[in-house]
Formats: structure tokens, sequence, C-alpha cells
């Protein structure tokens, strides 16, 4: 058998995760945003869970920064921020009791715009362990390594080093970890690194801004679906 | 750096593709692998993957349970951080082991190699009987116990016709991480790859329709070349770097740069070390600086830079040099891309919900997870 090098190959007509950061528009679904599975309609997870808060932005419509250094927020604090922020962006989010139980997200969701439909909540170390412990009582998390390694994380008060889904093979687990990369983390890779090692109340005010920034990312993808 | 443990060189089967055939010897002892869970904790003072390797590592599942006992021990101490990972044949696999891995998180992979026609064309028993019946029932035995495992499946000439077949037979036993491996050391000729692309081809339909019902599933090779594009930026760490993320270690505790190297014996260029007395790591550096060479025969080709053509351990393989490219690893790299992009594109097109969830959000894994686990409707 022999081969040759490729000399020409017409570029793939789909976009890298970098185009997609900086144009979201890439993945609009075309009409209205397409309704997620369970009607999740945005999720914020935070550093709850390893190392990775990420803006869900609807099925297949995904953009934003995931990154949060390694303090948790608490949901009063992380709600606080994300009240804040969408207010100014156009939305009008409550967190009526009433509103949210026409909602159902992952954990427990936090605040919706019923007018705009959009939901969103924040992901906590709360959160966190209630789902351990239900994934416990289901007597399958010896098989949820996601939720065994936060379980380590917040066990050793801090963060865990990446979630793990069963299955895949070190490589590929890094892999995963290493998708995980942000534009923040890019631009300045000791980003992480330095909020490990500042004070808590610097790391905090990180998480904050690192927060601040998603949720002014998940605006910009709601903007250009349309939504606002 | 993670470590990969060859506990032994026996092995229960005789696959007659296997890069290191069983042969007889001594295990490693205890005391040799507890030796490199200290190197491991010193290696990496995060979590140090630990991976029971063979011959059939499950021959020696006291060693397995004393190594995976110290190592938390260690922890407990806080002397390191370990994550354990199995390769199996699966003929061992009992309710006890899986006990053990449930308890202590052991991820595991099994090989399979598809339907009974393609697995035991090569998997075969020491005794040369073949092996389908019992790795099905031990492989539905382990999905049970640990859904997540994974299944290699390795493709050789003979048996690429049945390709498809098999991939889809897997997913409906429920396997849901998938790892296609060519046998890239077989005599492959044109005819096999004319047959290979076909089954590539109805792999990529297969894998649409798959996406569009909604099923969840991870099959590398697909995912890895779609990856190699959509995560461009930062590809280059994902791919194989000689001596670079994981050593292996033999059964007496001499350091090899990847799992193939071991047979190549320690008084060769390619031992990098023992577990007494750690890495030596000029010779690391050689080996690995020497694979990071550009490789001459790639410099003008356009894809160079999505290919596995940096794995060294596979280019010693099948060529005896780990800068030279196999003519099977080149053209089976141009094939899989040039089909998986054309599958991306069309998926992406459709802007299908589950593909780009997959490909482009970093919250996936959480939220397939979270799913799995009942949410939100267990709430």
């Amino acid at each position: 058998m022999r081969s040759s090098p490729l000399l020409r190959y017409q570029p793939p007509r789909f976009p890298t995760k970098l185009e997609v950061l900086a144009t979201p528009e890439l993945l609009r679904c075309g009409g209205p945003p397409i309704l997620p599975p369970r009607r999740t309609l945005a999720a914020a997870l935070a550093a709850g869970i390893a190392a990775s808060p990420a803006f869900l932005l609807g099925t297949g419509c995904t953009a934003g920064d995931v990154l949060v250094p390694t303090v948790y927020l608490s949901e009063e604090e992380a709600l606080a921020i994300i009240l804040d922020e969408t207010s100014k962006g156009g939305l009008a989010l409550s967190t009526d009791p009433a509103a949210l139980a026409h909602i159902v997200l992952p954990f427990e969701e936090d605040a919706v715009d019923l007018q705009r439909n959009v939901a969103v909540e924040y992901v906590s170390q709360q959160d966190c362990l209630a789902a351990i412990r239900a994934a416990e009582d289901a007597g399958i998390v010896a098989d949820a390594g996601l939720a065994m390694d936060a379980t380590g994380g917040l066990d050793r008060g801090t963060n865990s080093d990446g979630y793990r889904c069963d299955g895949y093979n070190m490589d590929e687990y890094e892999a995963i970890a290493r998708d995980q990369q942000t534009q923040a983390e890019l631009a300045d890779p000791d980003l992480h690194f330095r909020a490990i090692t500042q004070s808590p109340a610097s790391s905090k005010q990180s998480a904050a801004a690192a927060l601040r920034s998603q949720v002014v990312d998940f605006l910009d993808w709601l903007r250009a679906n349309g939504v606002i | 750096m993670h470590l990969t443990l060859n506990l032994t060189t026996s092995c229960n089967m005789n696959c007659t593709y296997c890069y290191a055939p069983p042969r007889p010897g001594p295990a490693m002892s205890e005391q040799t692998a507890f030796a490199a869970l200290e190197l491991g904790a010193r290696l990496n003072h995060e979590s140090c993957g630990i991976a029971f390797f063979g011959g059939e590592p499950l021959l020696h599942k006291d060693l397995i349970a004393a190594v995976v006992e110290r190592g938390r021990a260690m922890e407990k101490e806080g002397k390191g951080h370990f994550h354990f990972k199995l390769t199996t044949n699966g003929l061992l696999l009992d309710d006890a082991f899986l006990q053990l891995a449930q308890r202590e998180h052991i991820m595991l992979a099994m090989s399979v190699d598809g339907v009974e026609q393609a697995h035991d064309a090569h998997r075969r028993l020491a005794d040369g009987s073949p092996s389908f019946e019992p790795v099905r029932a031990s492989l539905a035995r382990l999905l049970a116990a640990k859904p997540y495992a994974s299944v290699i499946c390795v493709v050789n000439p003979d048996t690429a016709r049945h390709l498809s077949e098999s991939i889809a037979w897997l997913l409906d036993a429920g396997c849901r991480y998938l790892i296609v491996v060519l046998n890239h050391a077989a005599d492959w000729t044109e005819r096999d790859f004319g047959m290979l692309e076909k089954q590539y081809r109805k792999l990529a339909t297969l894998y649409r329709q798959w996406t569009r019902a909604g099923r969840k599933f991870y099959f590398s090779p697909f995912e890895t070349k779609i990856s190699s594009h959509v995560n461009r930026h930062c590809y280059h760490k994902d791919r194989c770097e000689l001596g670079n993320r994981q050593l292996s270690v033999d059964t007496e505790g001499y350091l090899y740069p990847c799992v193939q190297f071991p047979r190549a014996g320690h008084q060769s260029r390619w031992c990098i070390g023992n577990v007494i007395d750690g890495v030596d790591e000029k010779a690391r550096q050689a080996i690995r600086a020497e694979s990071e060479t550009e490789k001459a025969f790639c410099r003008d080709c356009v894809i160079k830079d999505r290919c596995n053509n940096t794995c060294g351990c596979l280019n010693w393989q099948t060529t005896g040099d780990i800068n030279a490219i196999s003519p099977v690893l080149c053209r089976n790299e141009q094939l899989l891309t040039t089909i998986v992009d054309r599958l991306a594109e069309k998926l992406y097109r459709e802007r299908e919900p589950h593909f780009l969830q997959k490909h482009y959000s970093d919250a996936y894994p959480v939220l397939s997870l979270l799913e799995d686990l009942g949410y939100p409707g267990n709430r």
C-alpha cells in the first residue's frame, strides 16, 4: 500500500469553537431558539462542579466562557450578579416561586423571564451535593465519576481536577478537561493558577467577575438569537 | 504524568494481532507496584492516573486490589491522589471485581471486536477456541455494573466488512463509549481499504441517524476527528506525545515512553528509568524531542495538524521508527478526515441540536450525566 500527503483540501464548513465564541450567531438554530431537552432554557453551571461553570444556551446553542476561579459563590451572591447584569441587558428575570414553577432545570432554577422564555440557574456547591446524594440514593453514584470527583473536590476544599465521565480513557478524559479552556484562559494561561493562589477575597472577586462576564456573553447570545 | 502498569506478560487469550503476544514470566511484584505508586505521586501532584495493563491484568486481581488499597491509604496520608483504570479482555470479570471497580471508581475498558464473525476472527482463547460467547456474557455484566465503561474494537483487514454492523451491535448492547482502532500493523491492501471506506461511510450515515434520534454515544475516531477541527486551537495538546503524558512500567519496574516499548527490553534505548530511581529525564527529553521532529513525509500535507501522525508508539510499531509514518496510518487518517468532515458539515448545516451540544458545549458532559442521573425527573 502507498500513500501520499494531502496537498489540497477544502476547509471544513463547520465552525471551530473559537469562531463560535467570537460569533455566537454561527450556532443560531434558525427561527426561535429550540427548547432544549426537559425544557432547560439556560443554565449557568458554576464552580460547584469541577472547574466548569458554563451557560448552556438552549439545545445545541451554546457559547460563553466556562471559567470561574476555585471559589464558590453562594447562591445569593451569584444570583445578585446574574440579576444585575441581565436587567442591564433587557431581561426581566423573576425569582417569584410562582413563575419558577413553570420551568424545570437540572438543579434548582433561580430566575425566569416568562415573557421571553428564558430561565437561569446557578449551580452552587449545595446543588452539587444534592445531586450527589440523589445519585447515591439511586445506587448509581459509583459510575458517576463526575459526582464523585465533585465530592472529592468539595471535601478537599479545593477545586476538583475536572469532571470525569467514567469510560473515557485517560487521554480522552484529559482532552475533555482541556476542552474546557476558555477565551479568558487562552488569553491568560495563569489565570486559573492565580485564582487558586489568591486570597479568598480576591478569588471571590475573580469568580464574580467571571460570572459577570458569562452573563454578558449569555445576553449577547440571546441577542444573536433574537430573544432580546 | 500518568503510569501504565504492565502487571504481567501472560494472557488467557491469544489474539492473532496482539503486539505483545503472551509469554511466560513473573508478574509485577507488590513491591514494584507500590514503588510505582510512590513514583506516580512524585510525578503528578494532582491526580495520577494508574492504568492496569498487561497481558491480561485480571490474572492478578489481588495485586490490583492491593495497589488500589495502597493508593487510597497514601491519599489519606496526604501523599498523593490517584485515579485508576483497567483494560481487560473481560473473561475474568466477576462480581467481586466489579464491586471493587464500583467502590474504587476504577474506569474499565473492555476489548470486544464486534459481532461474532469479527470478534472470533482474531480474538481467540489460549487454546485457540473462539471467545465471543464468554466475552458477550462479560460485556453484559460489565455494562450492568459500569454503564459508562468503554469498549475497544480493533479492526483488521478481514473484519473491516463487519465494522458498521459491529458498532451498531455494540451500541444496541448498551455500550456508549466506543473506541475503534485500526490494526495498523496488519497487511492492508487497496481492496481492504475500499471496504473500510464503505464501512466508514455507512457509519457516517448511522452516526447521523443516531445523533438525530438523540442517542448518546462517544464514538472514536469520529469524535476525535470532529474535535480536531472544532478545537483546532488546542487540538495539538490532545495528540499523542511520546513520554509526555504517560509512562509505561514493565513487570520489573522499568519505565518506557509508551505501551509498545516494554517489549524492547530495559537494555534498549527506550528504557527511561525505573520506579525506584525515577525517570531518566535526559533520556525522556531526548525521546520526546526526537518524536517532536517534523515528519518529513508530512511536511506539505494540509491536514497534518489534524492527523495522528504524532503517535510515536504507533509509528514505531508499524515502521520501526518513531518518526516514520506508515502508509496505512496516512491513508486511514485521510479517509477518516474527509468522511467525518462531510458528516459534521451535514449535522452543522442542520444545526442538529445534539451534535452542537456534543461538540460545542463545554457543559455537555456534565449536563448529559445529570440527565442520566435522572435530573430533573428525580427531583
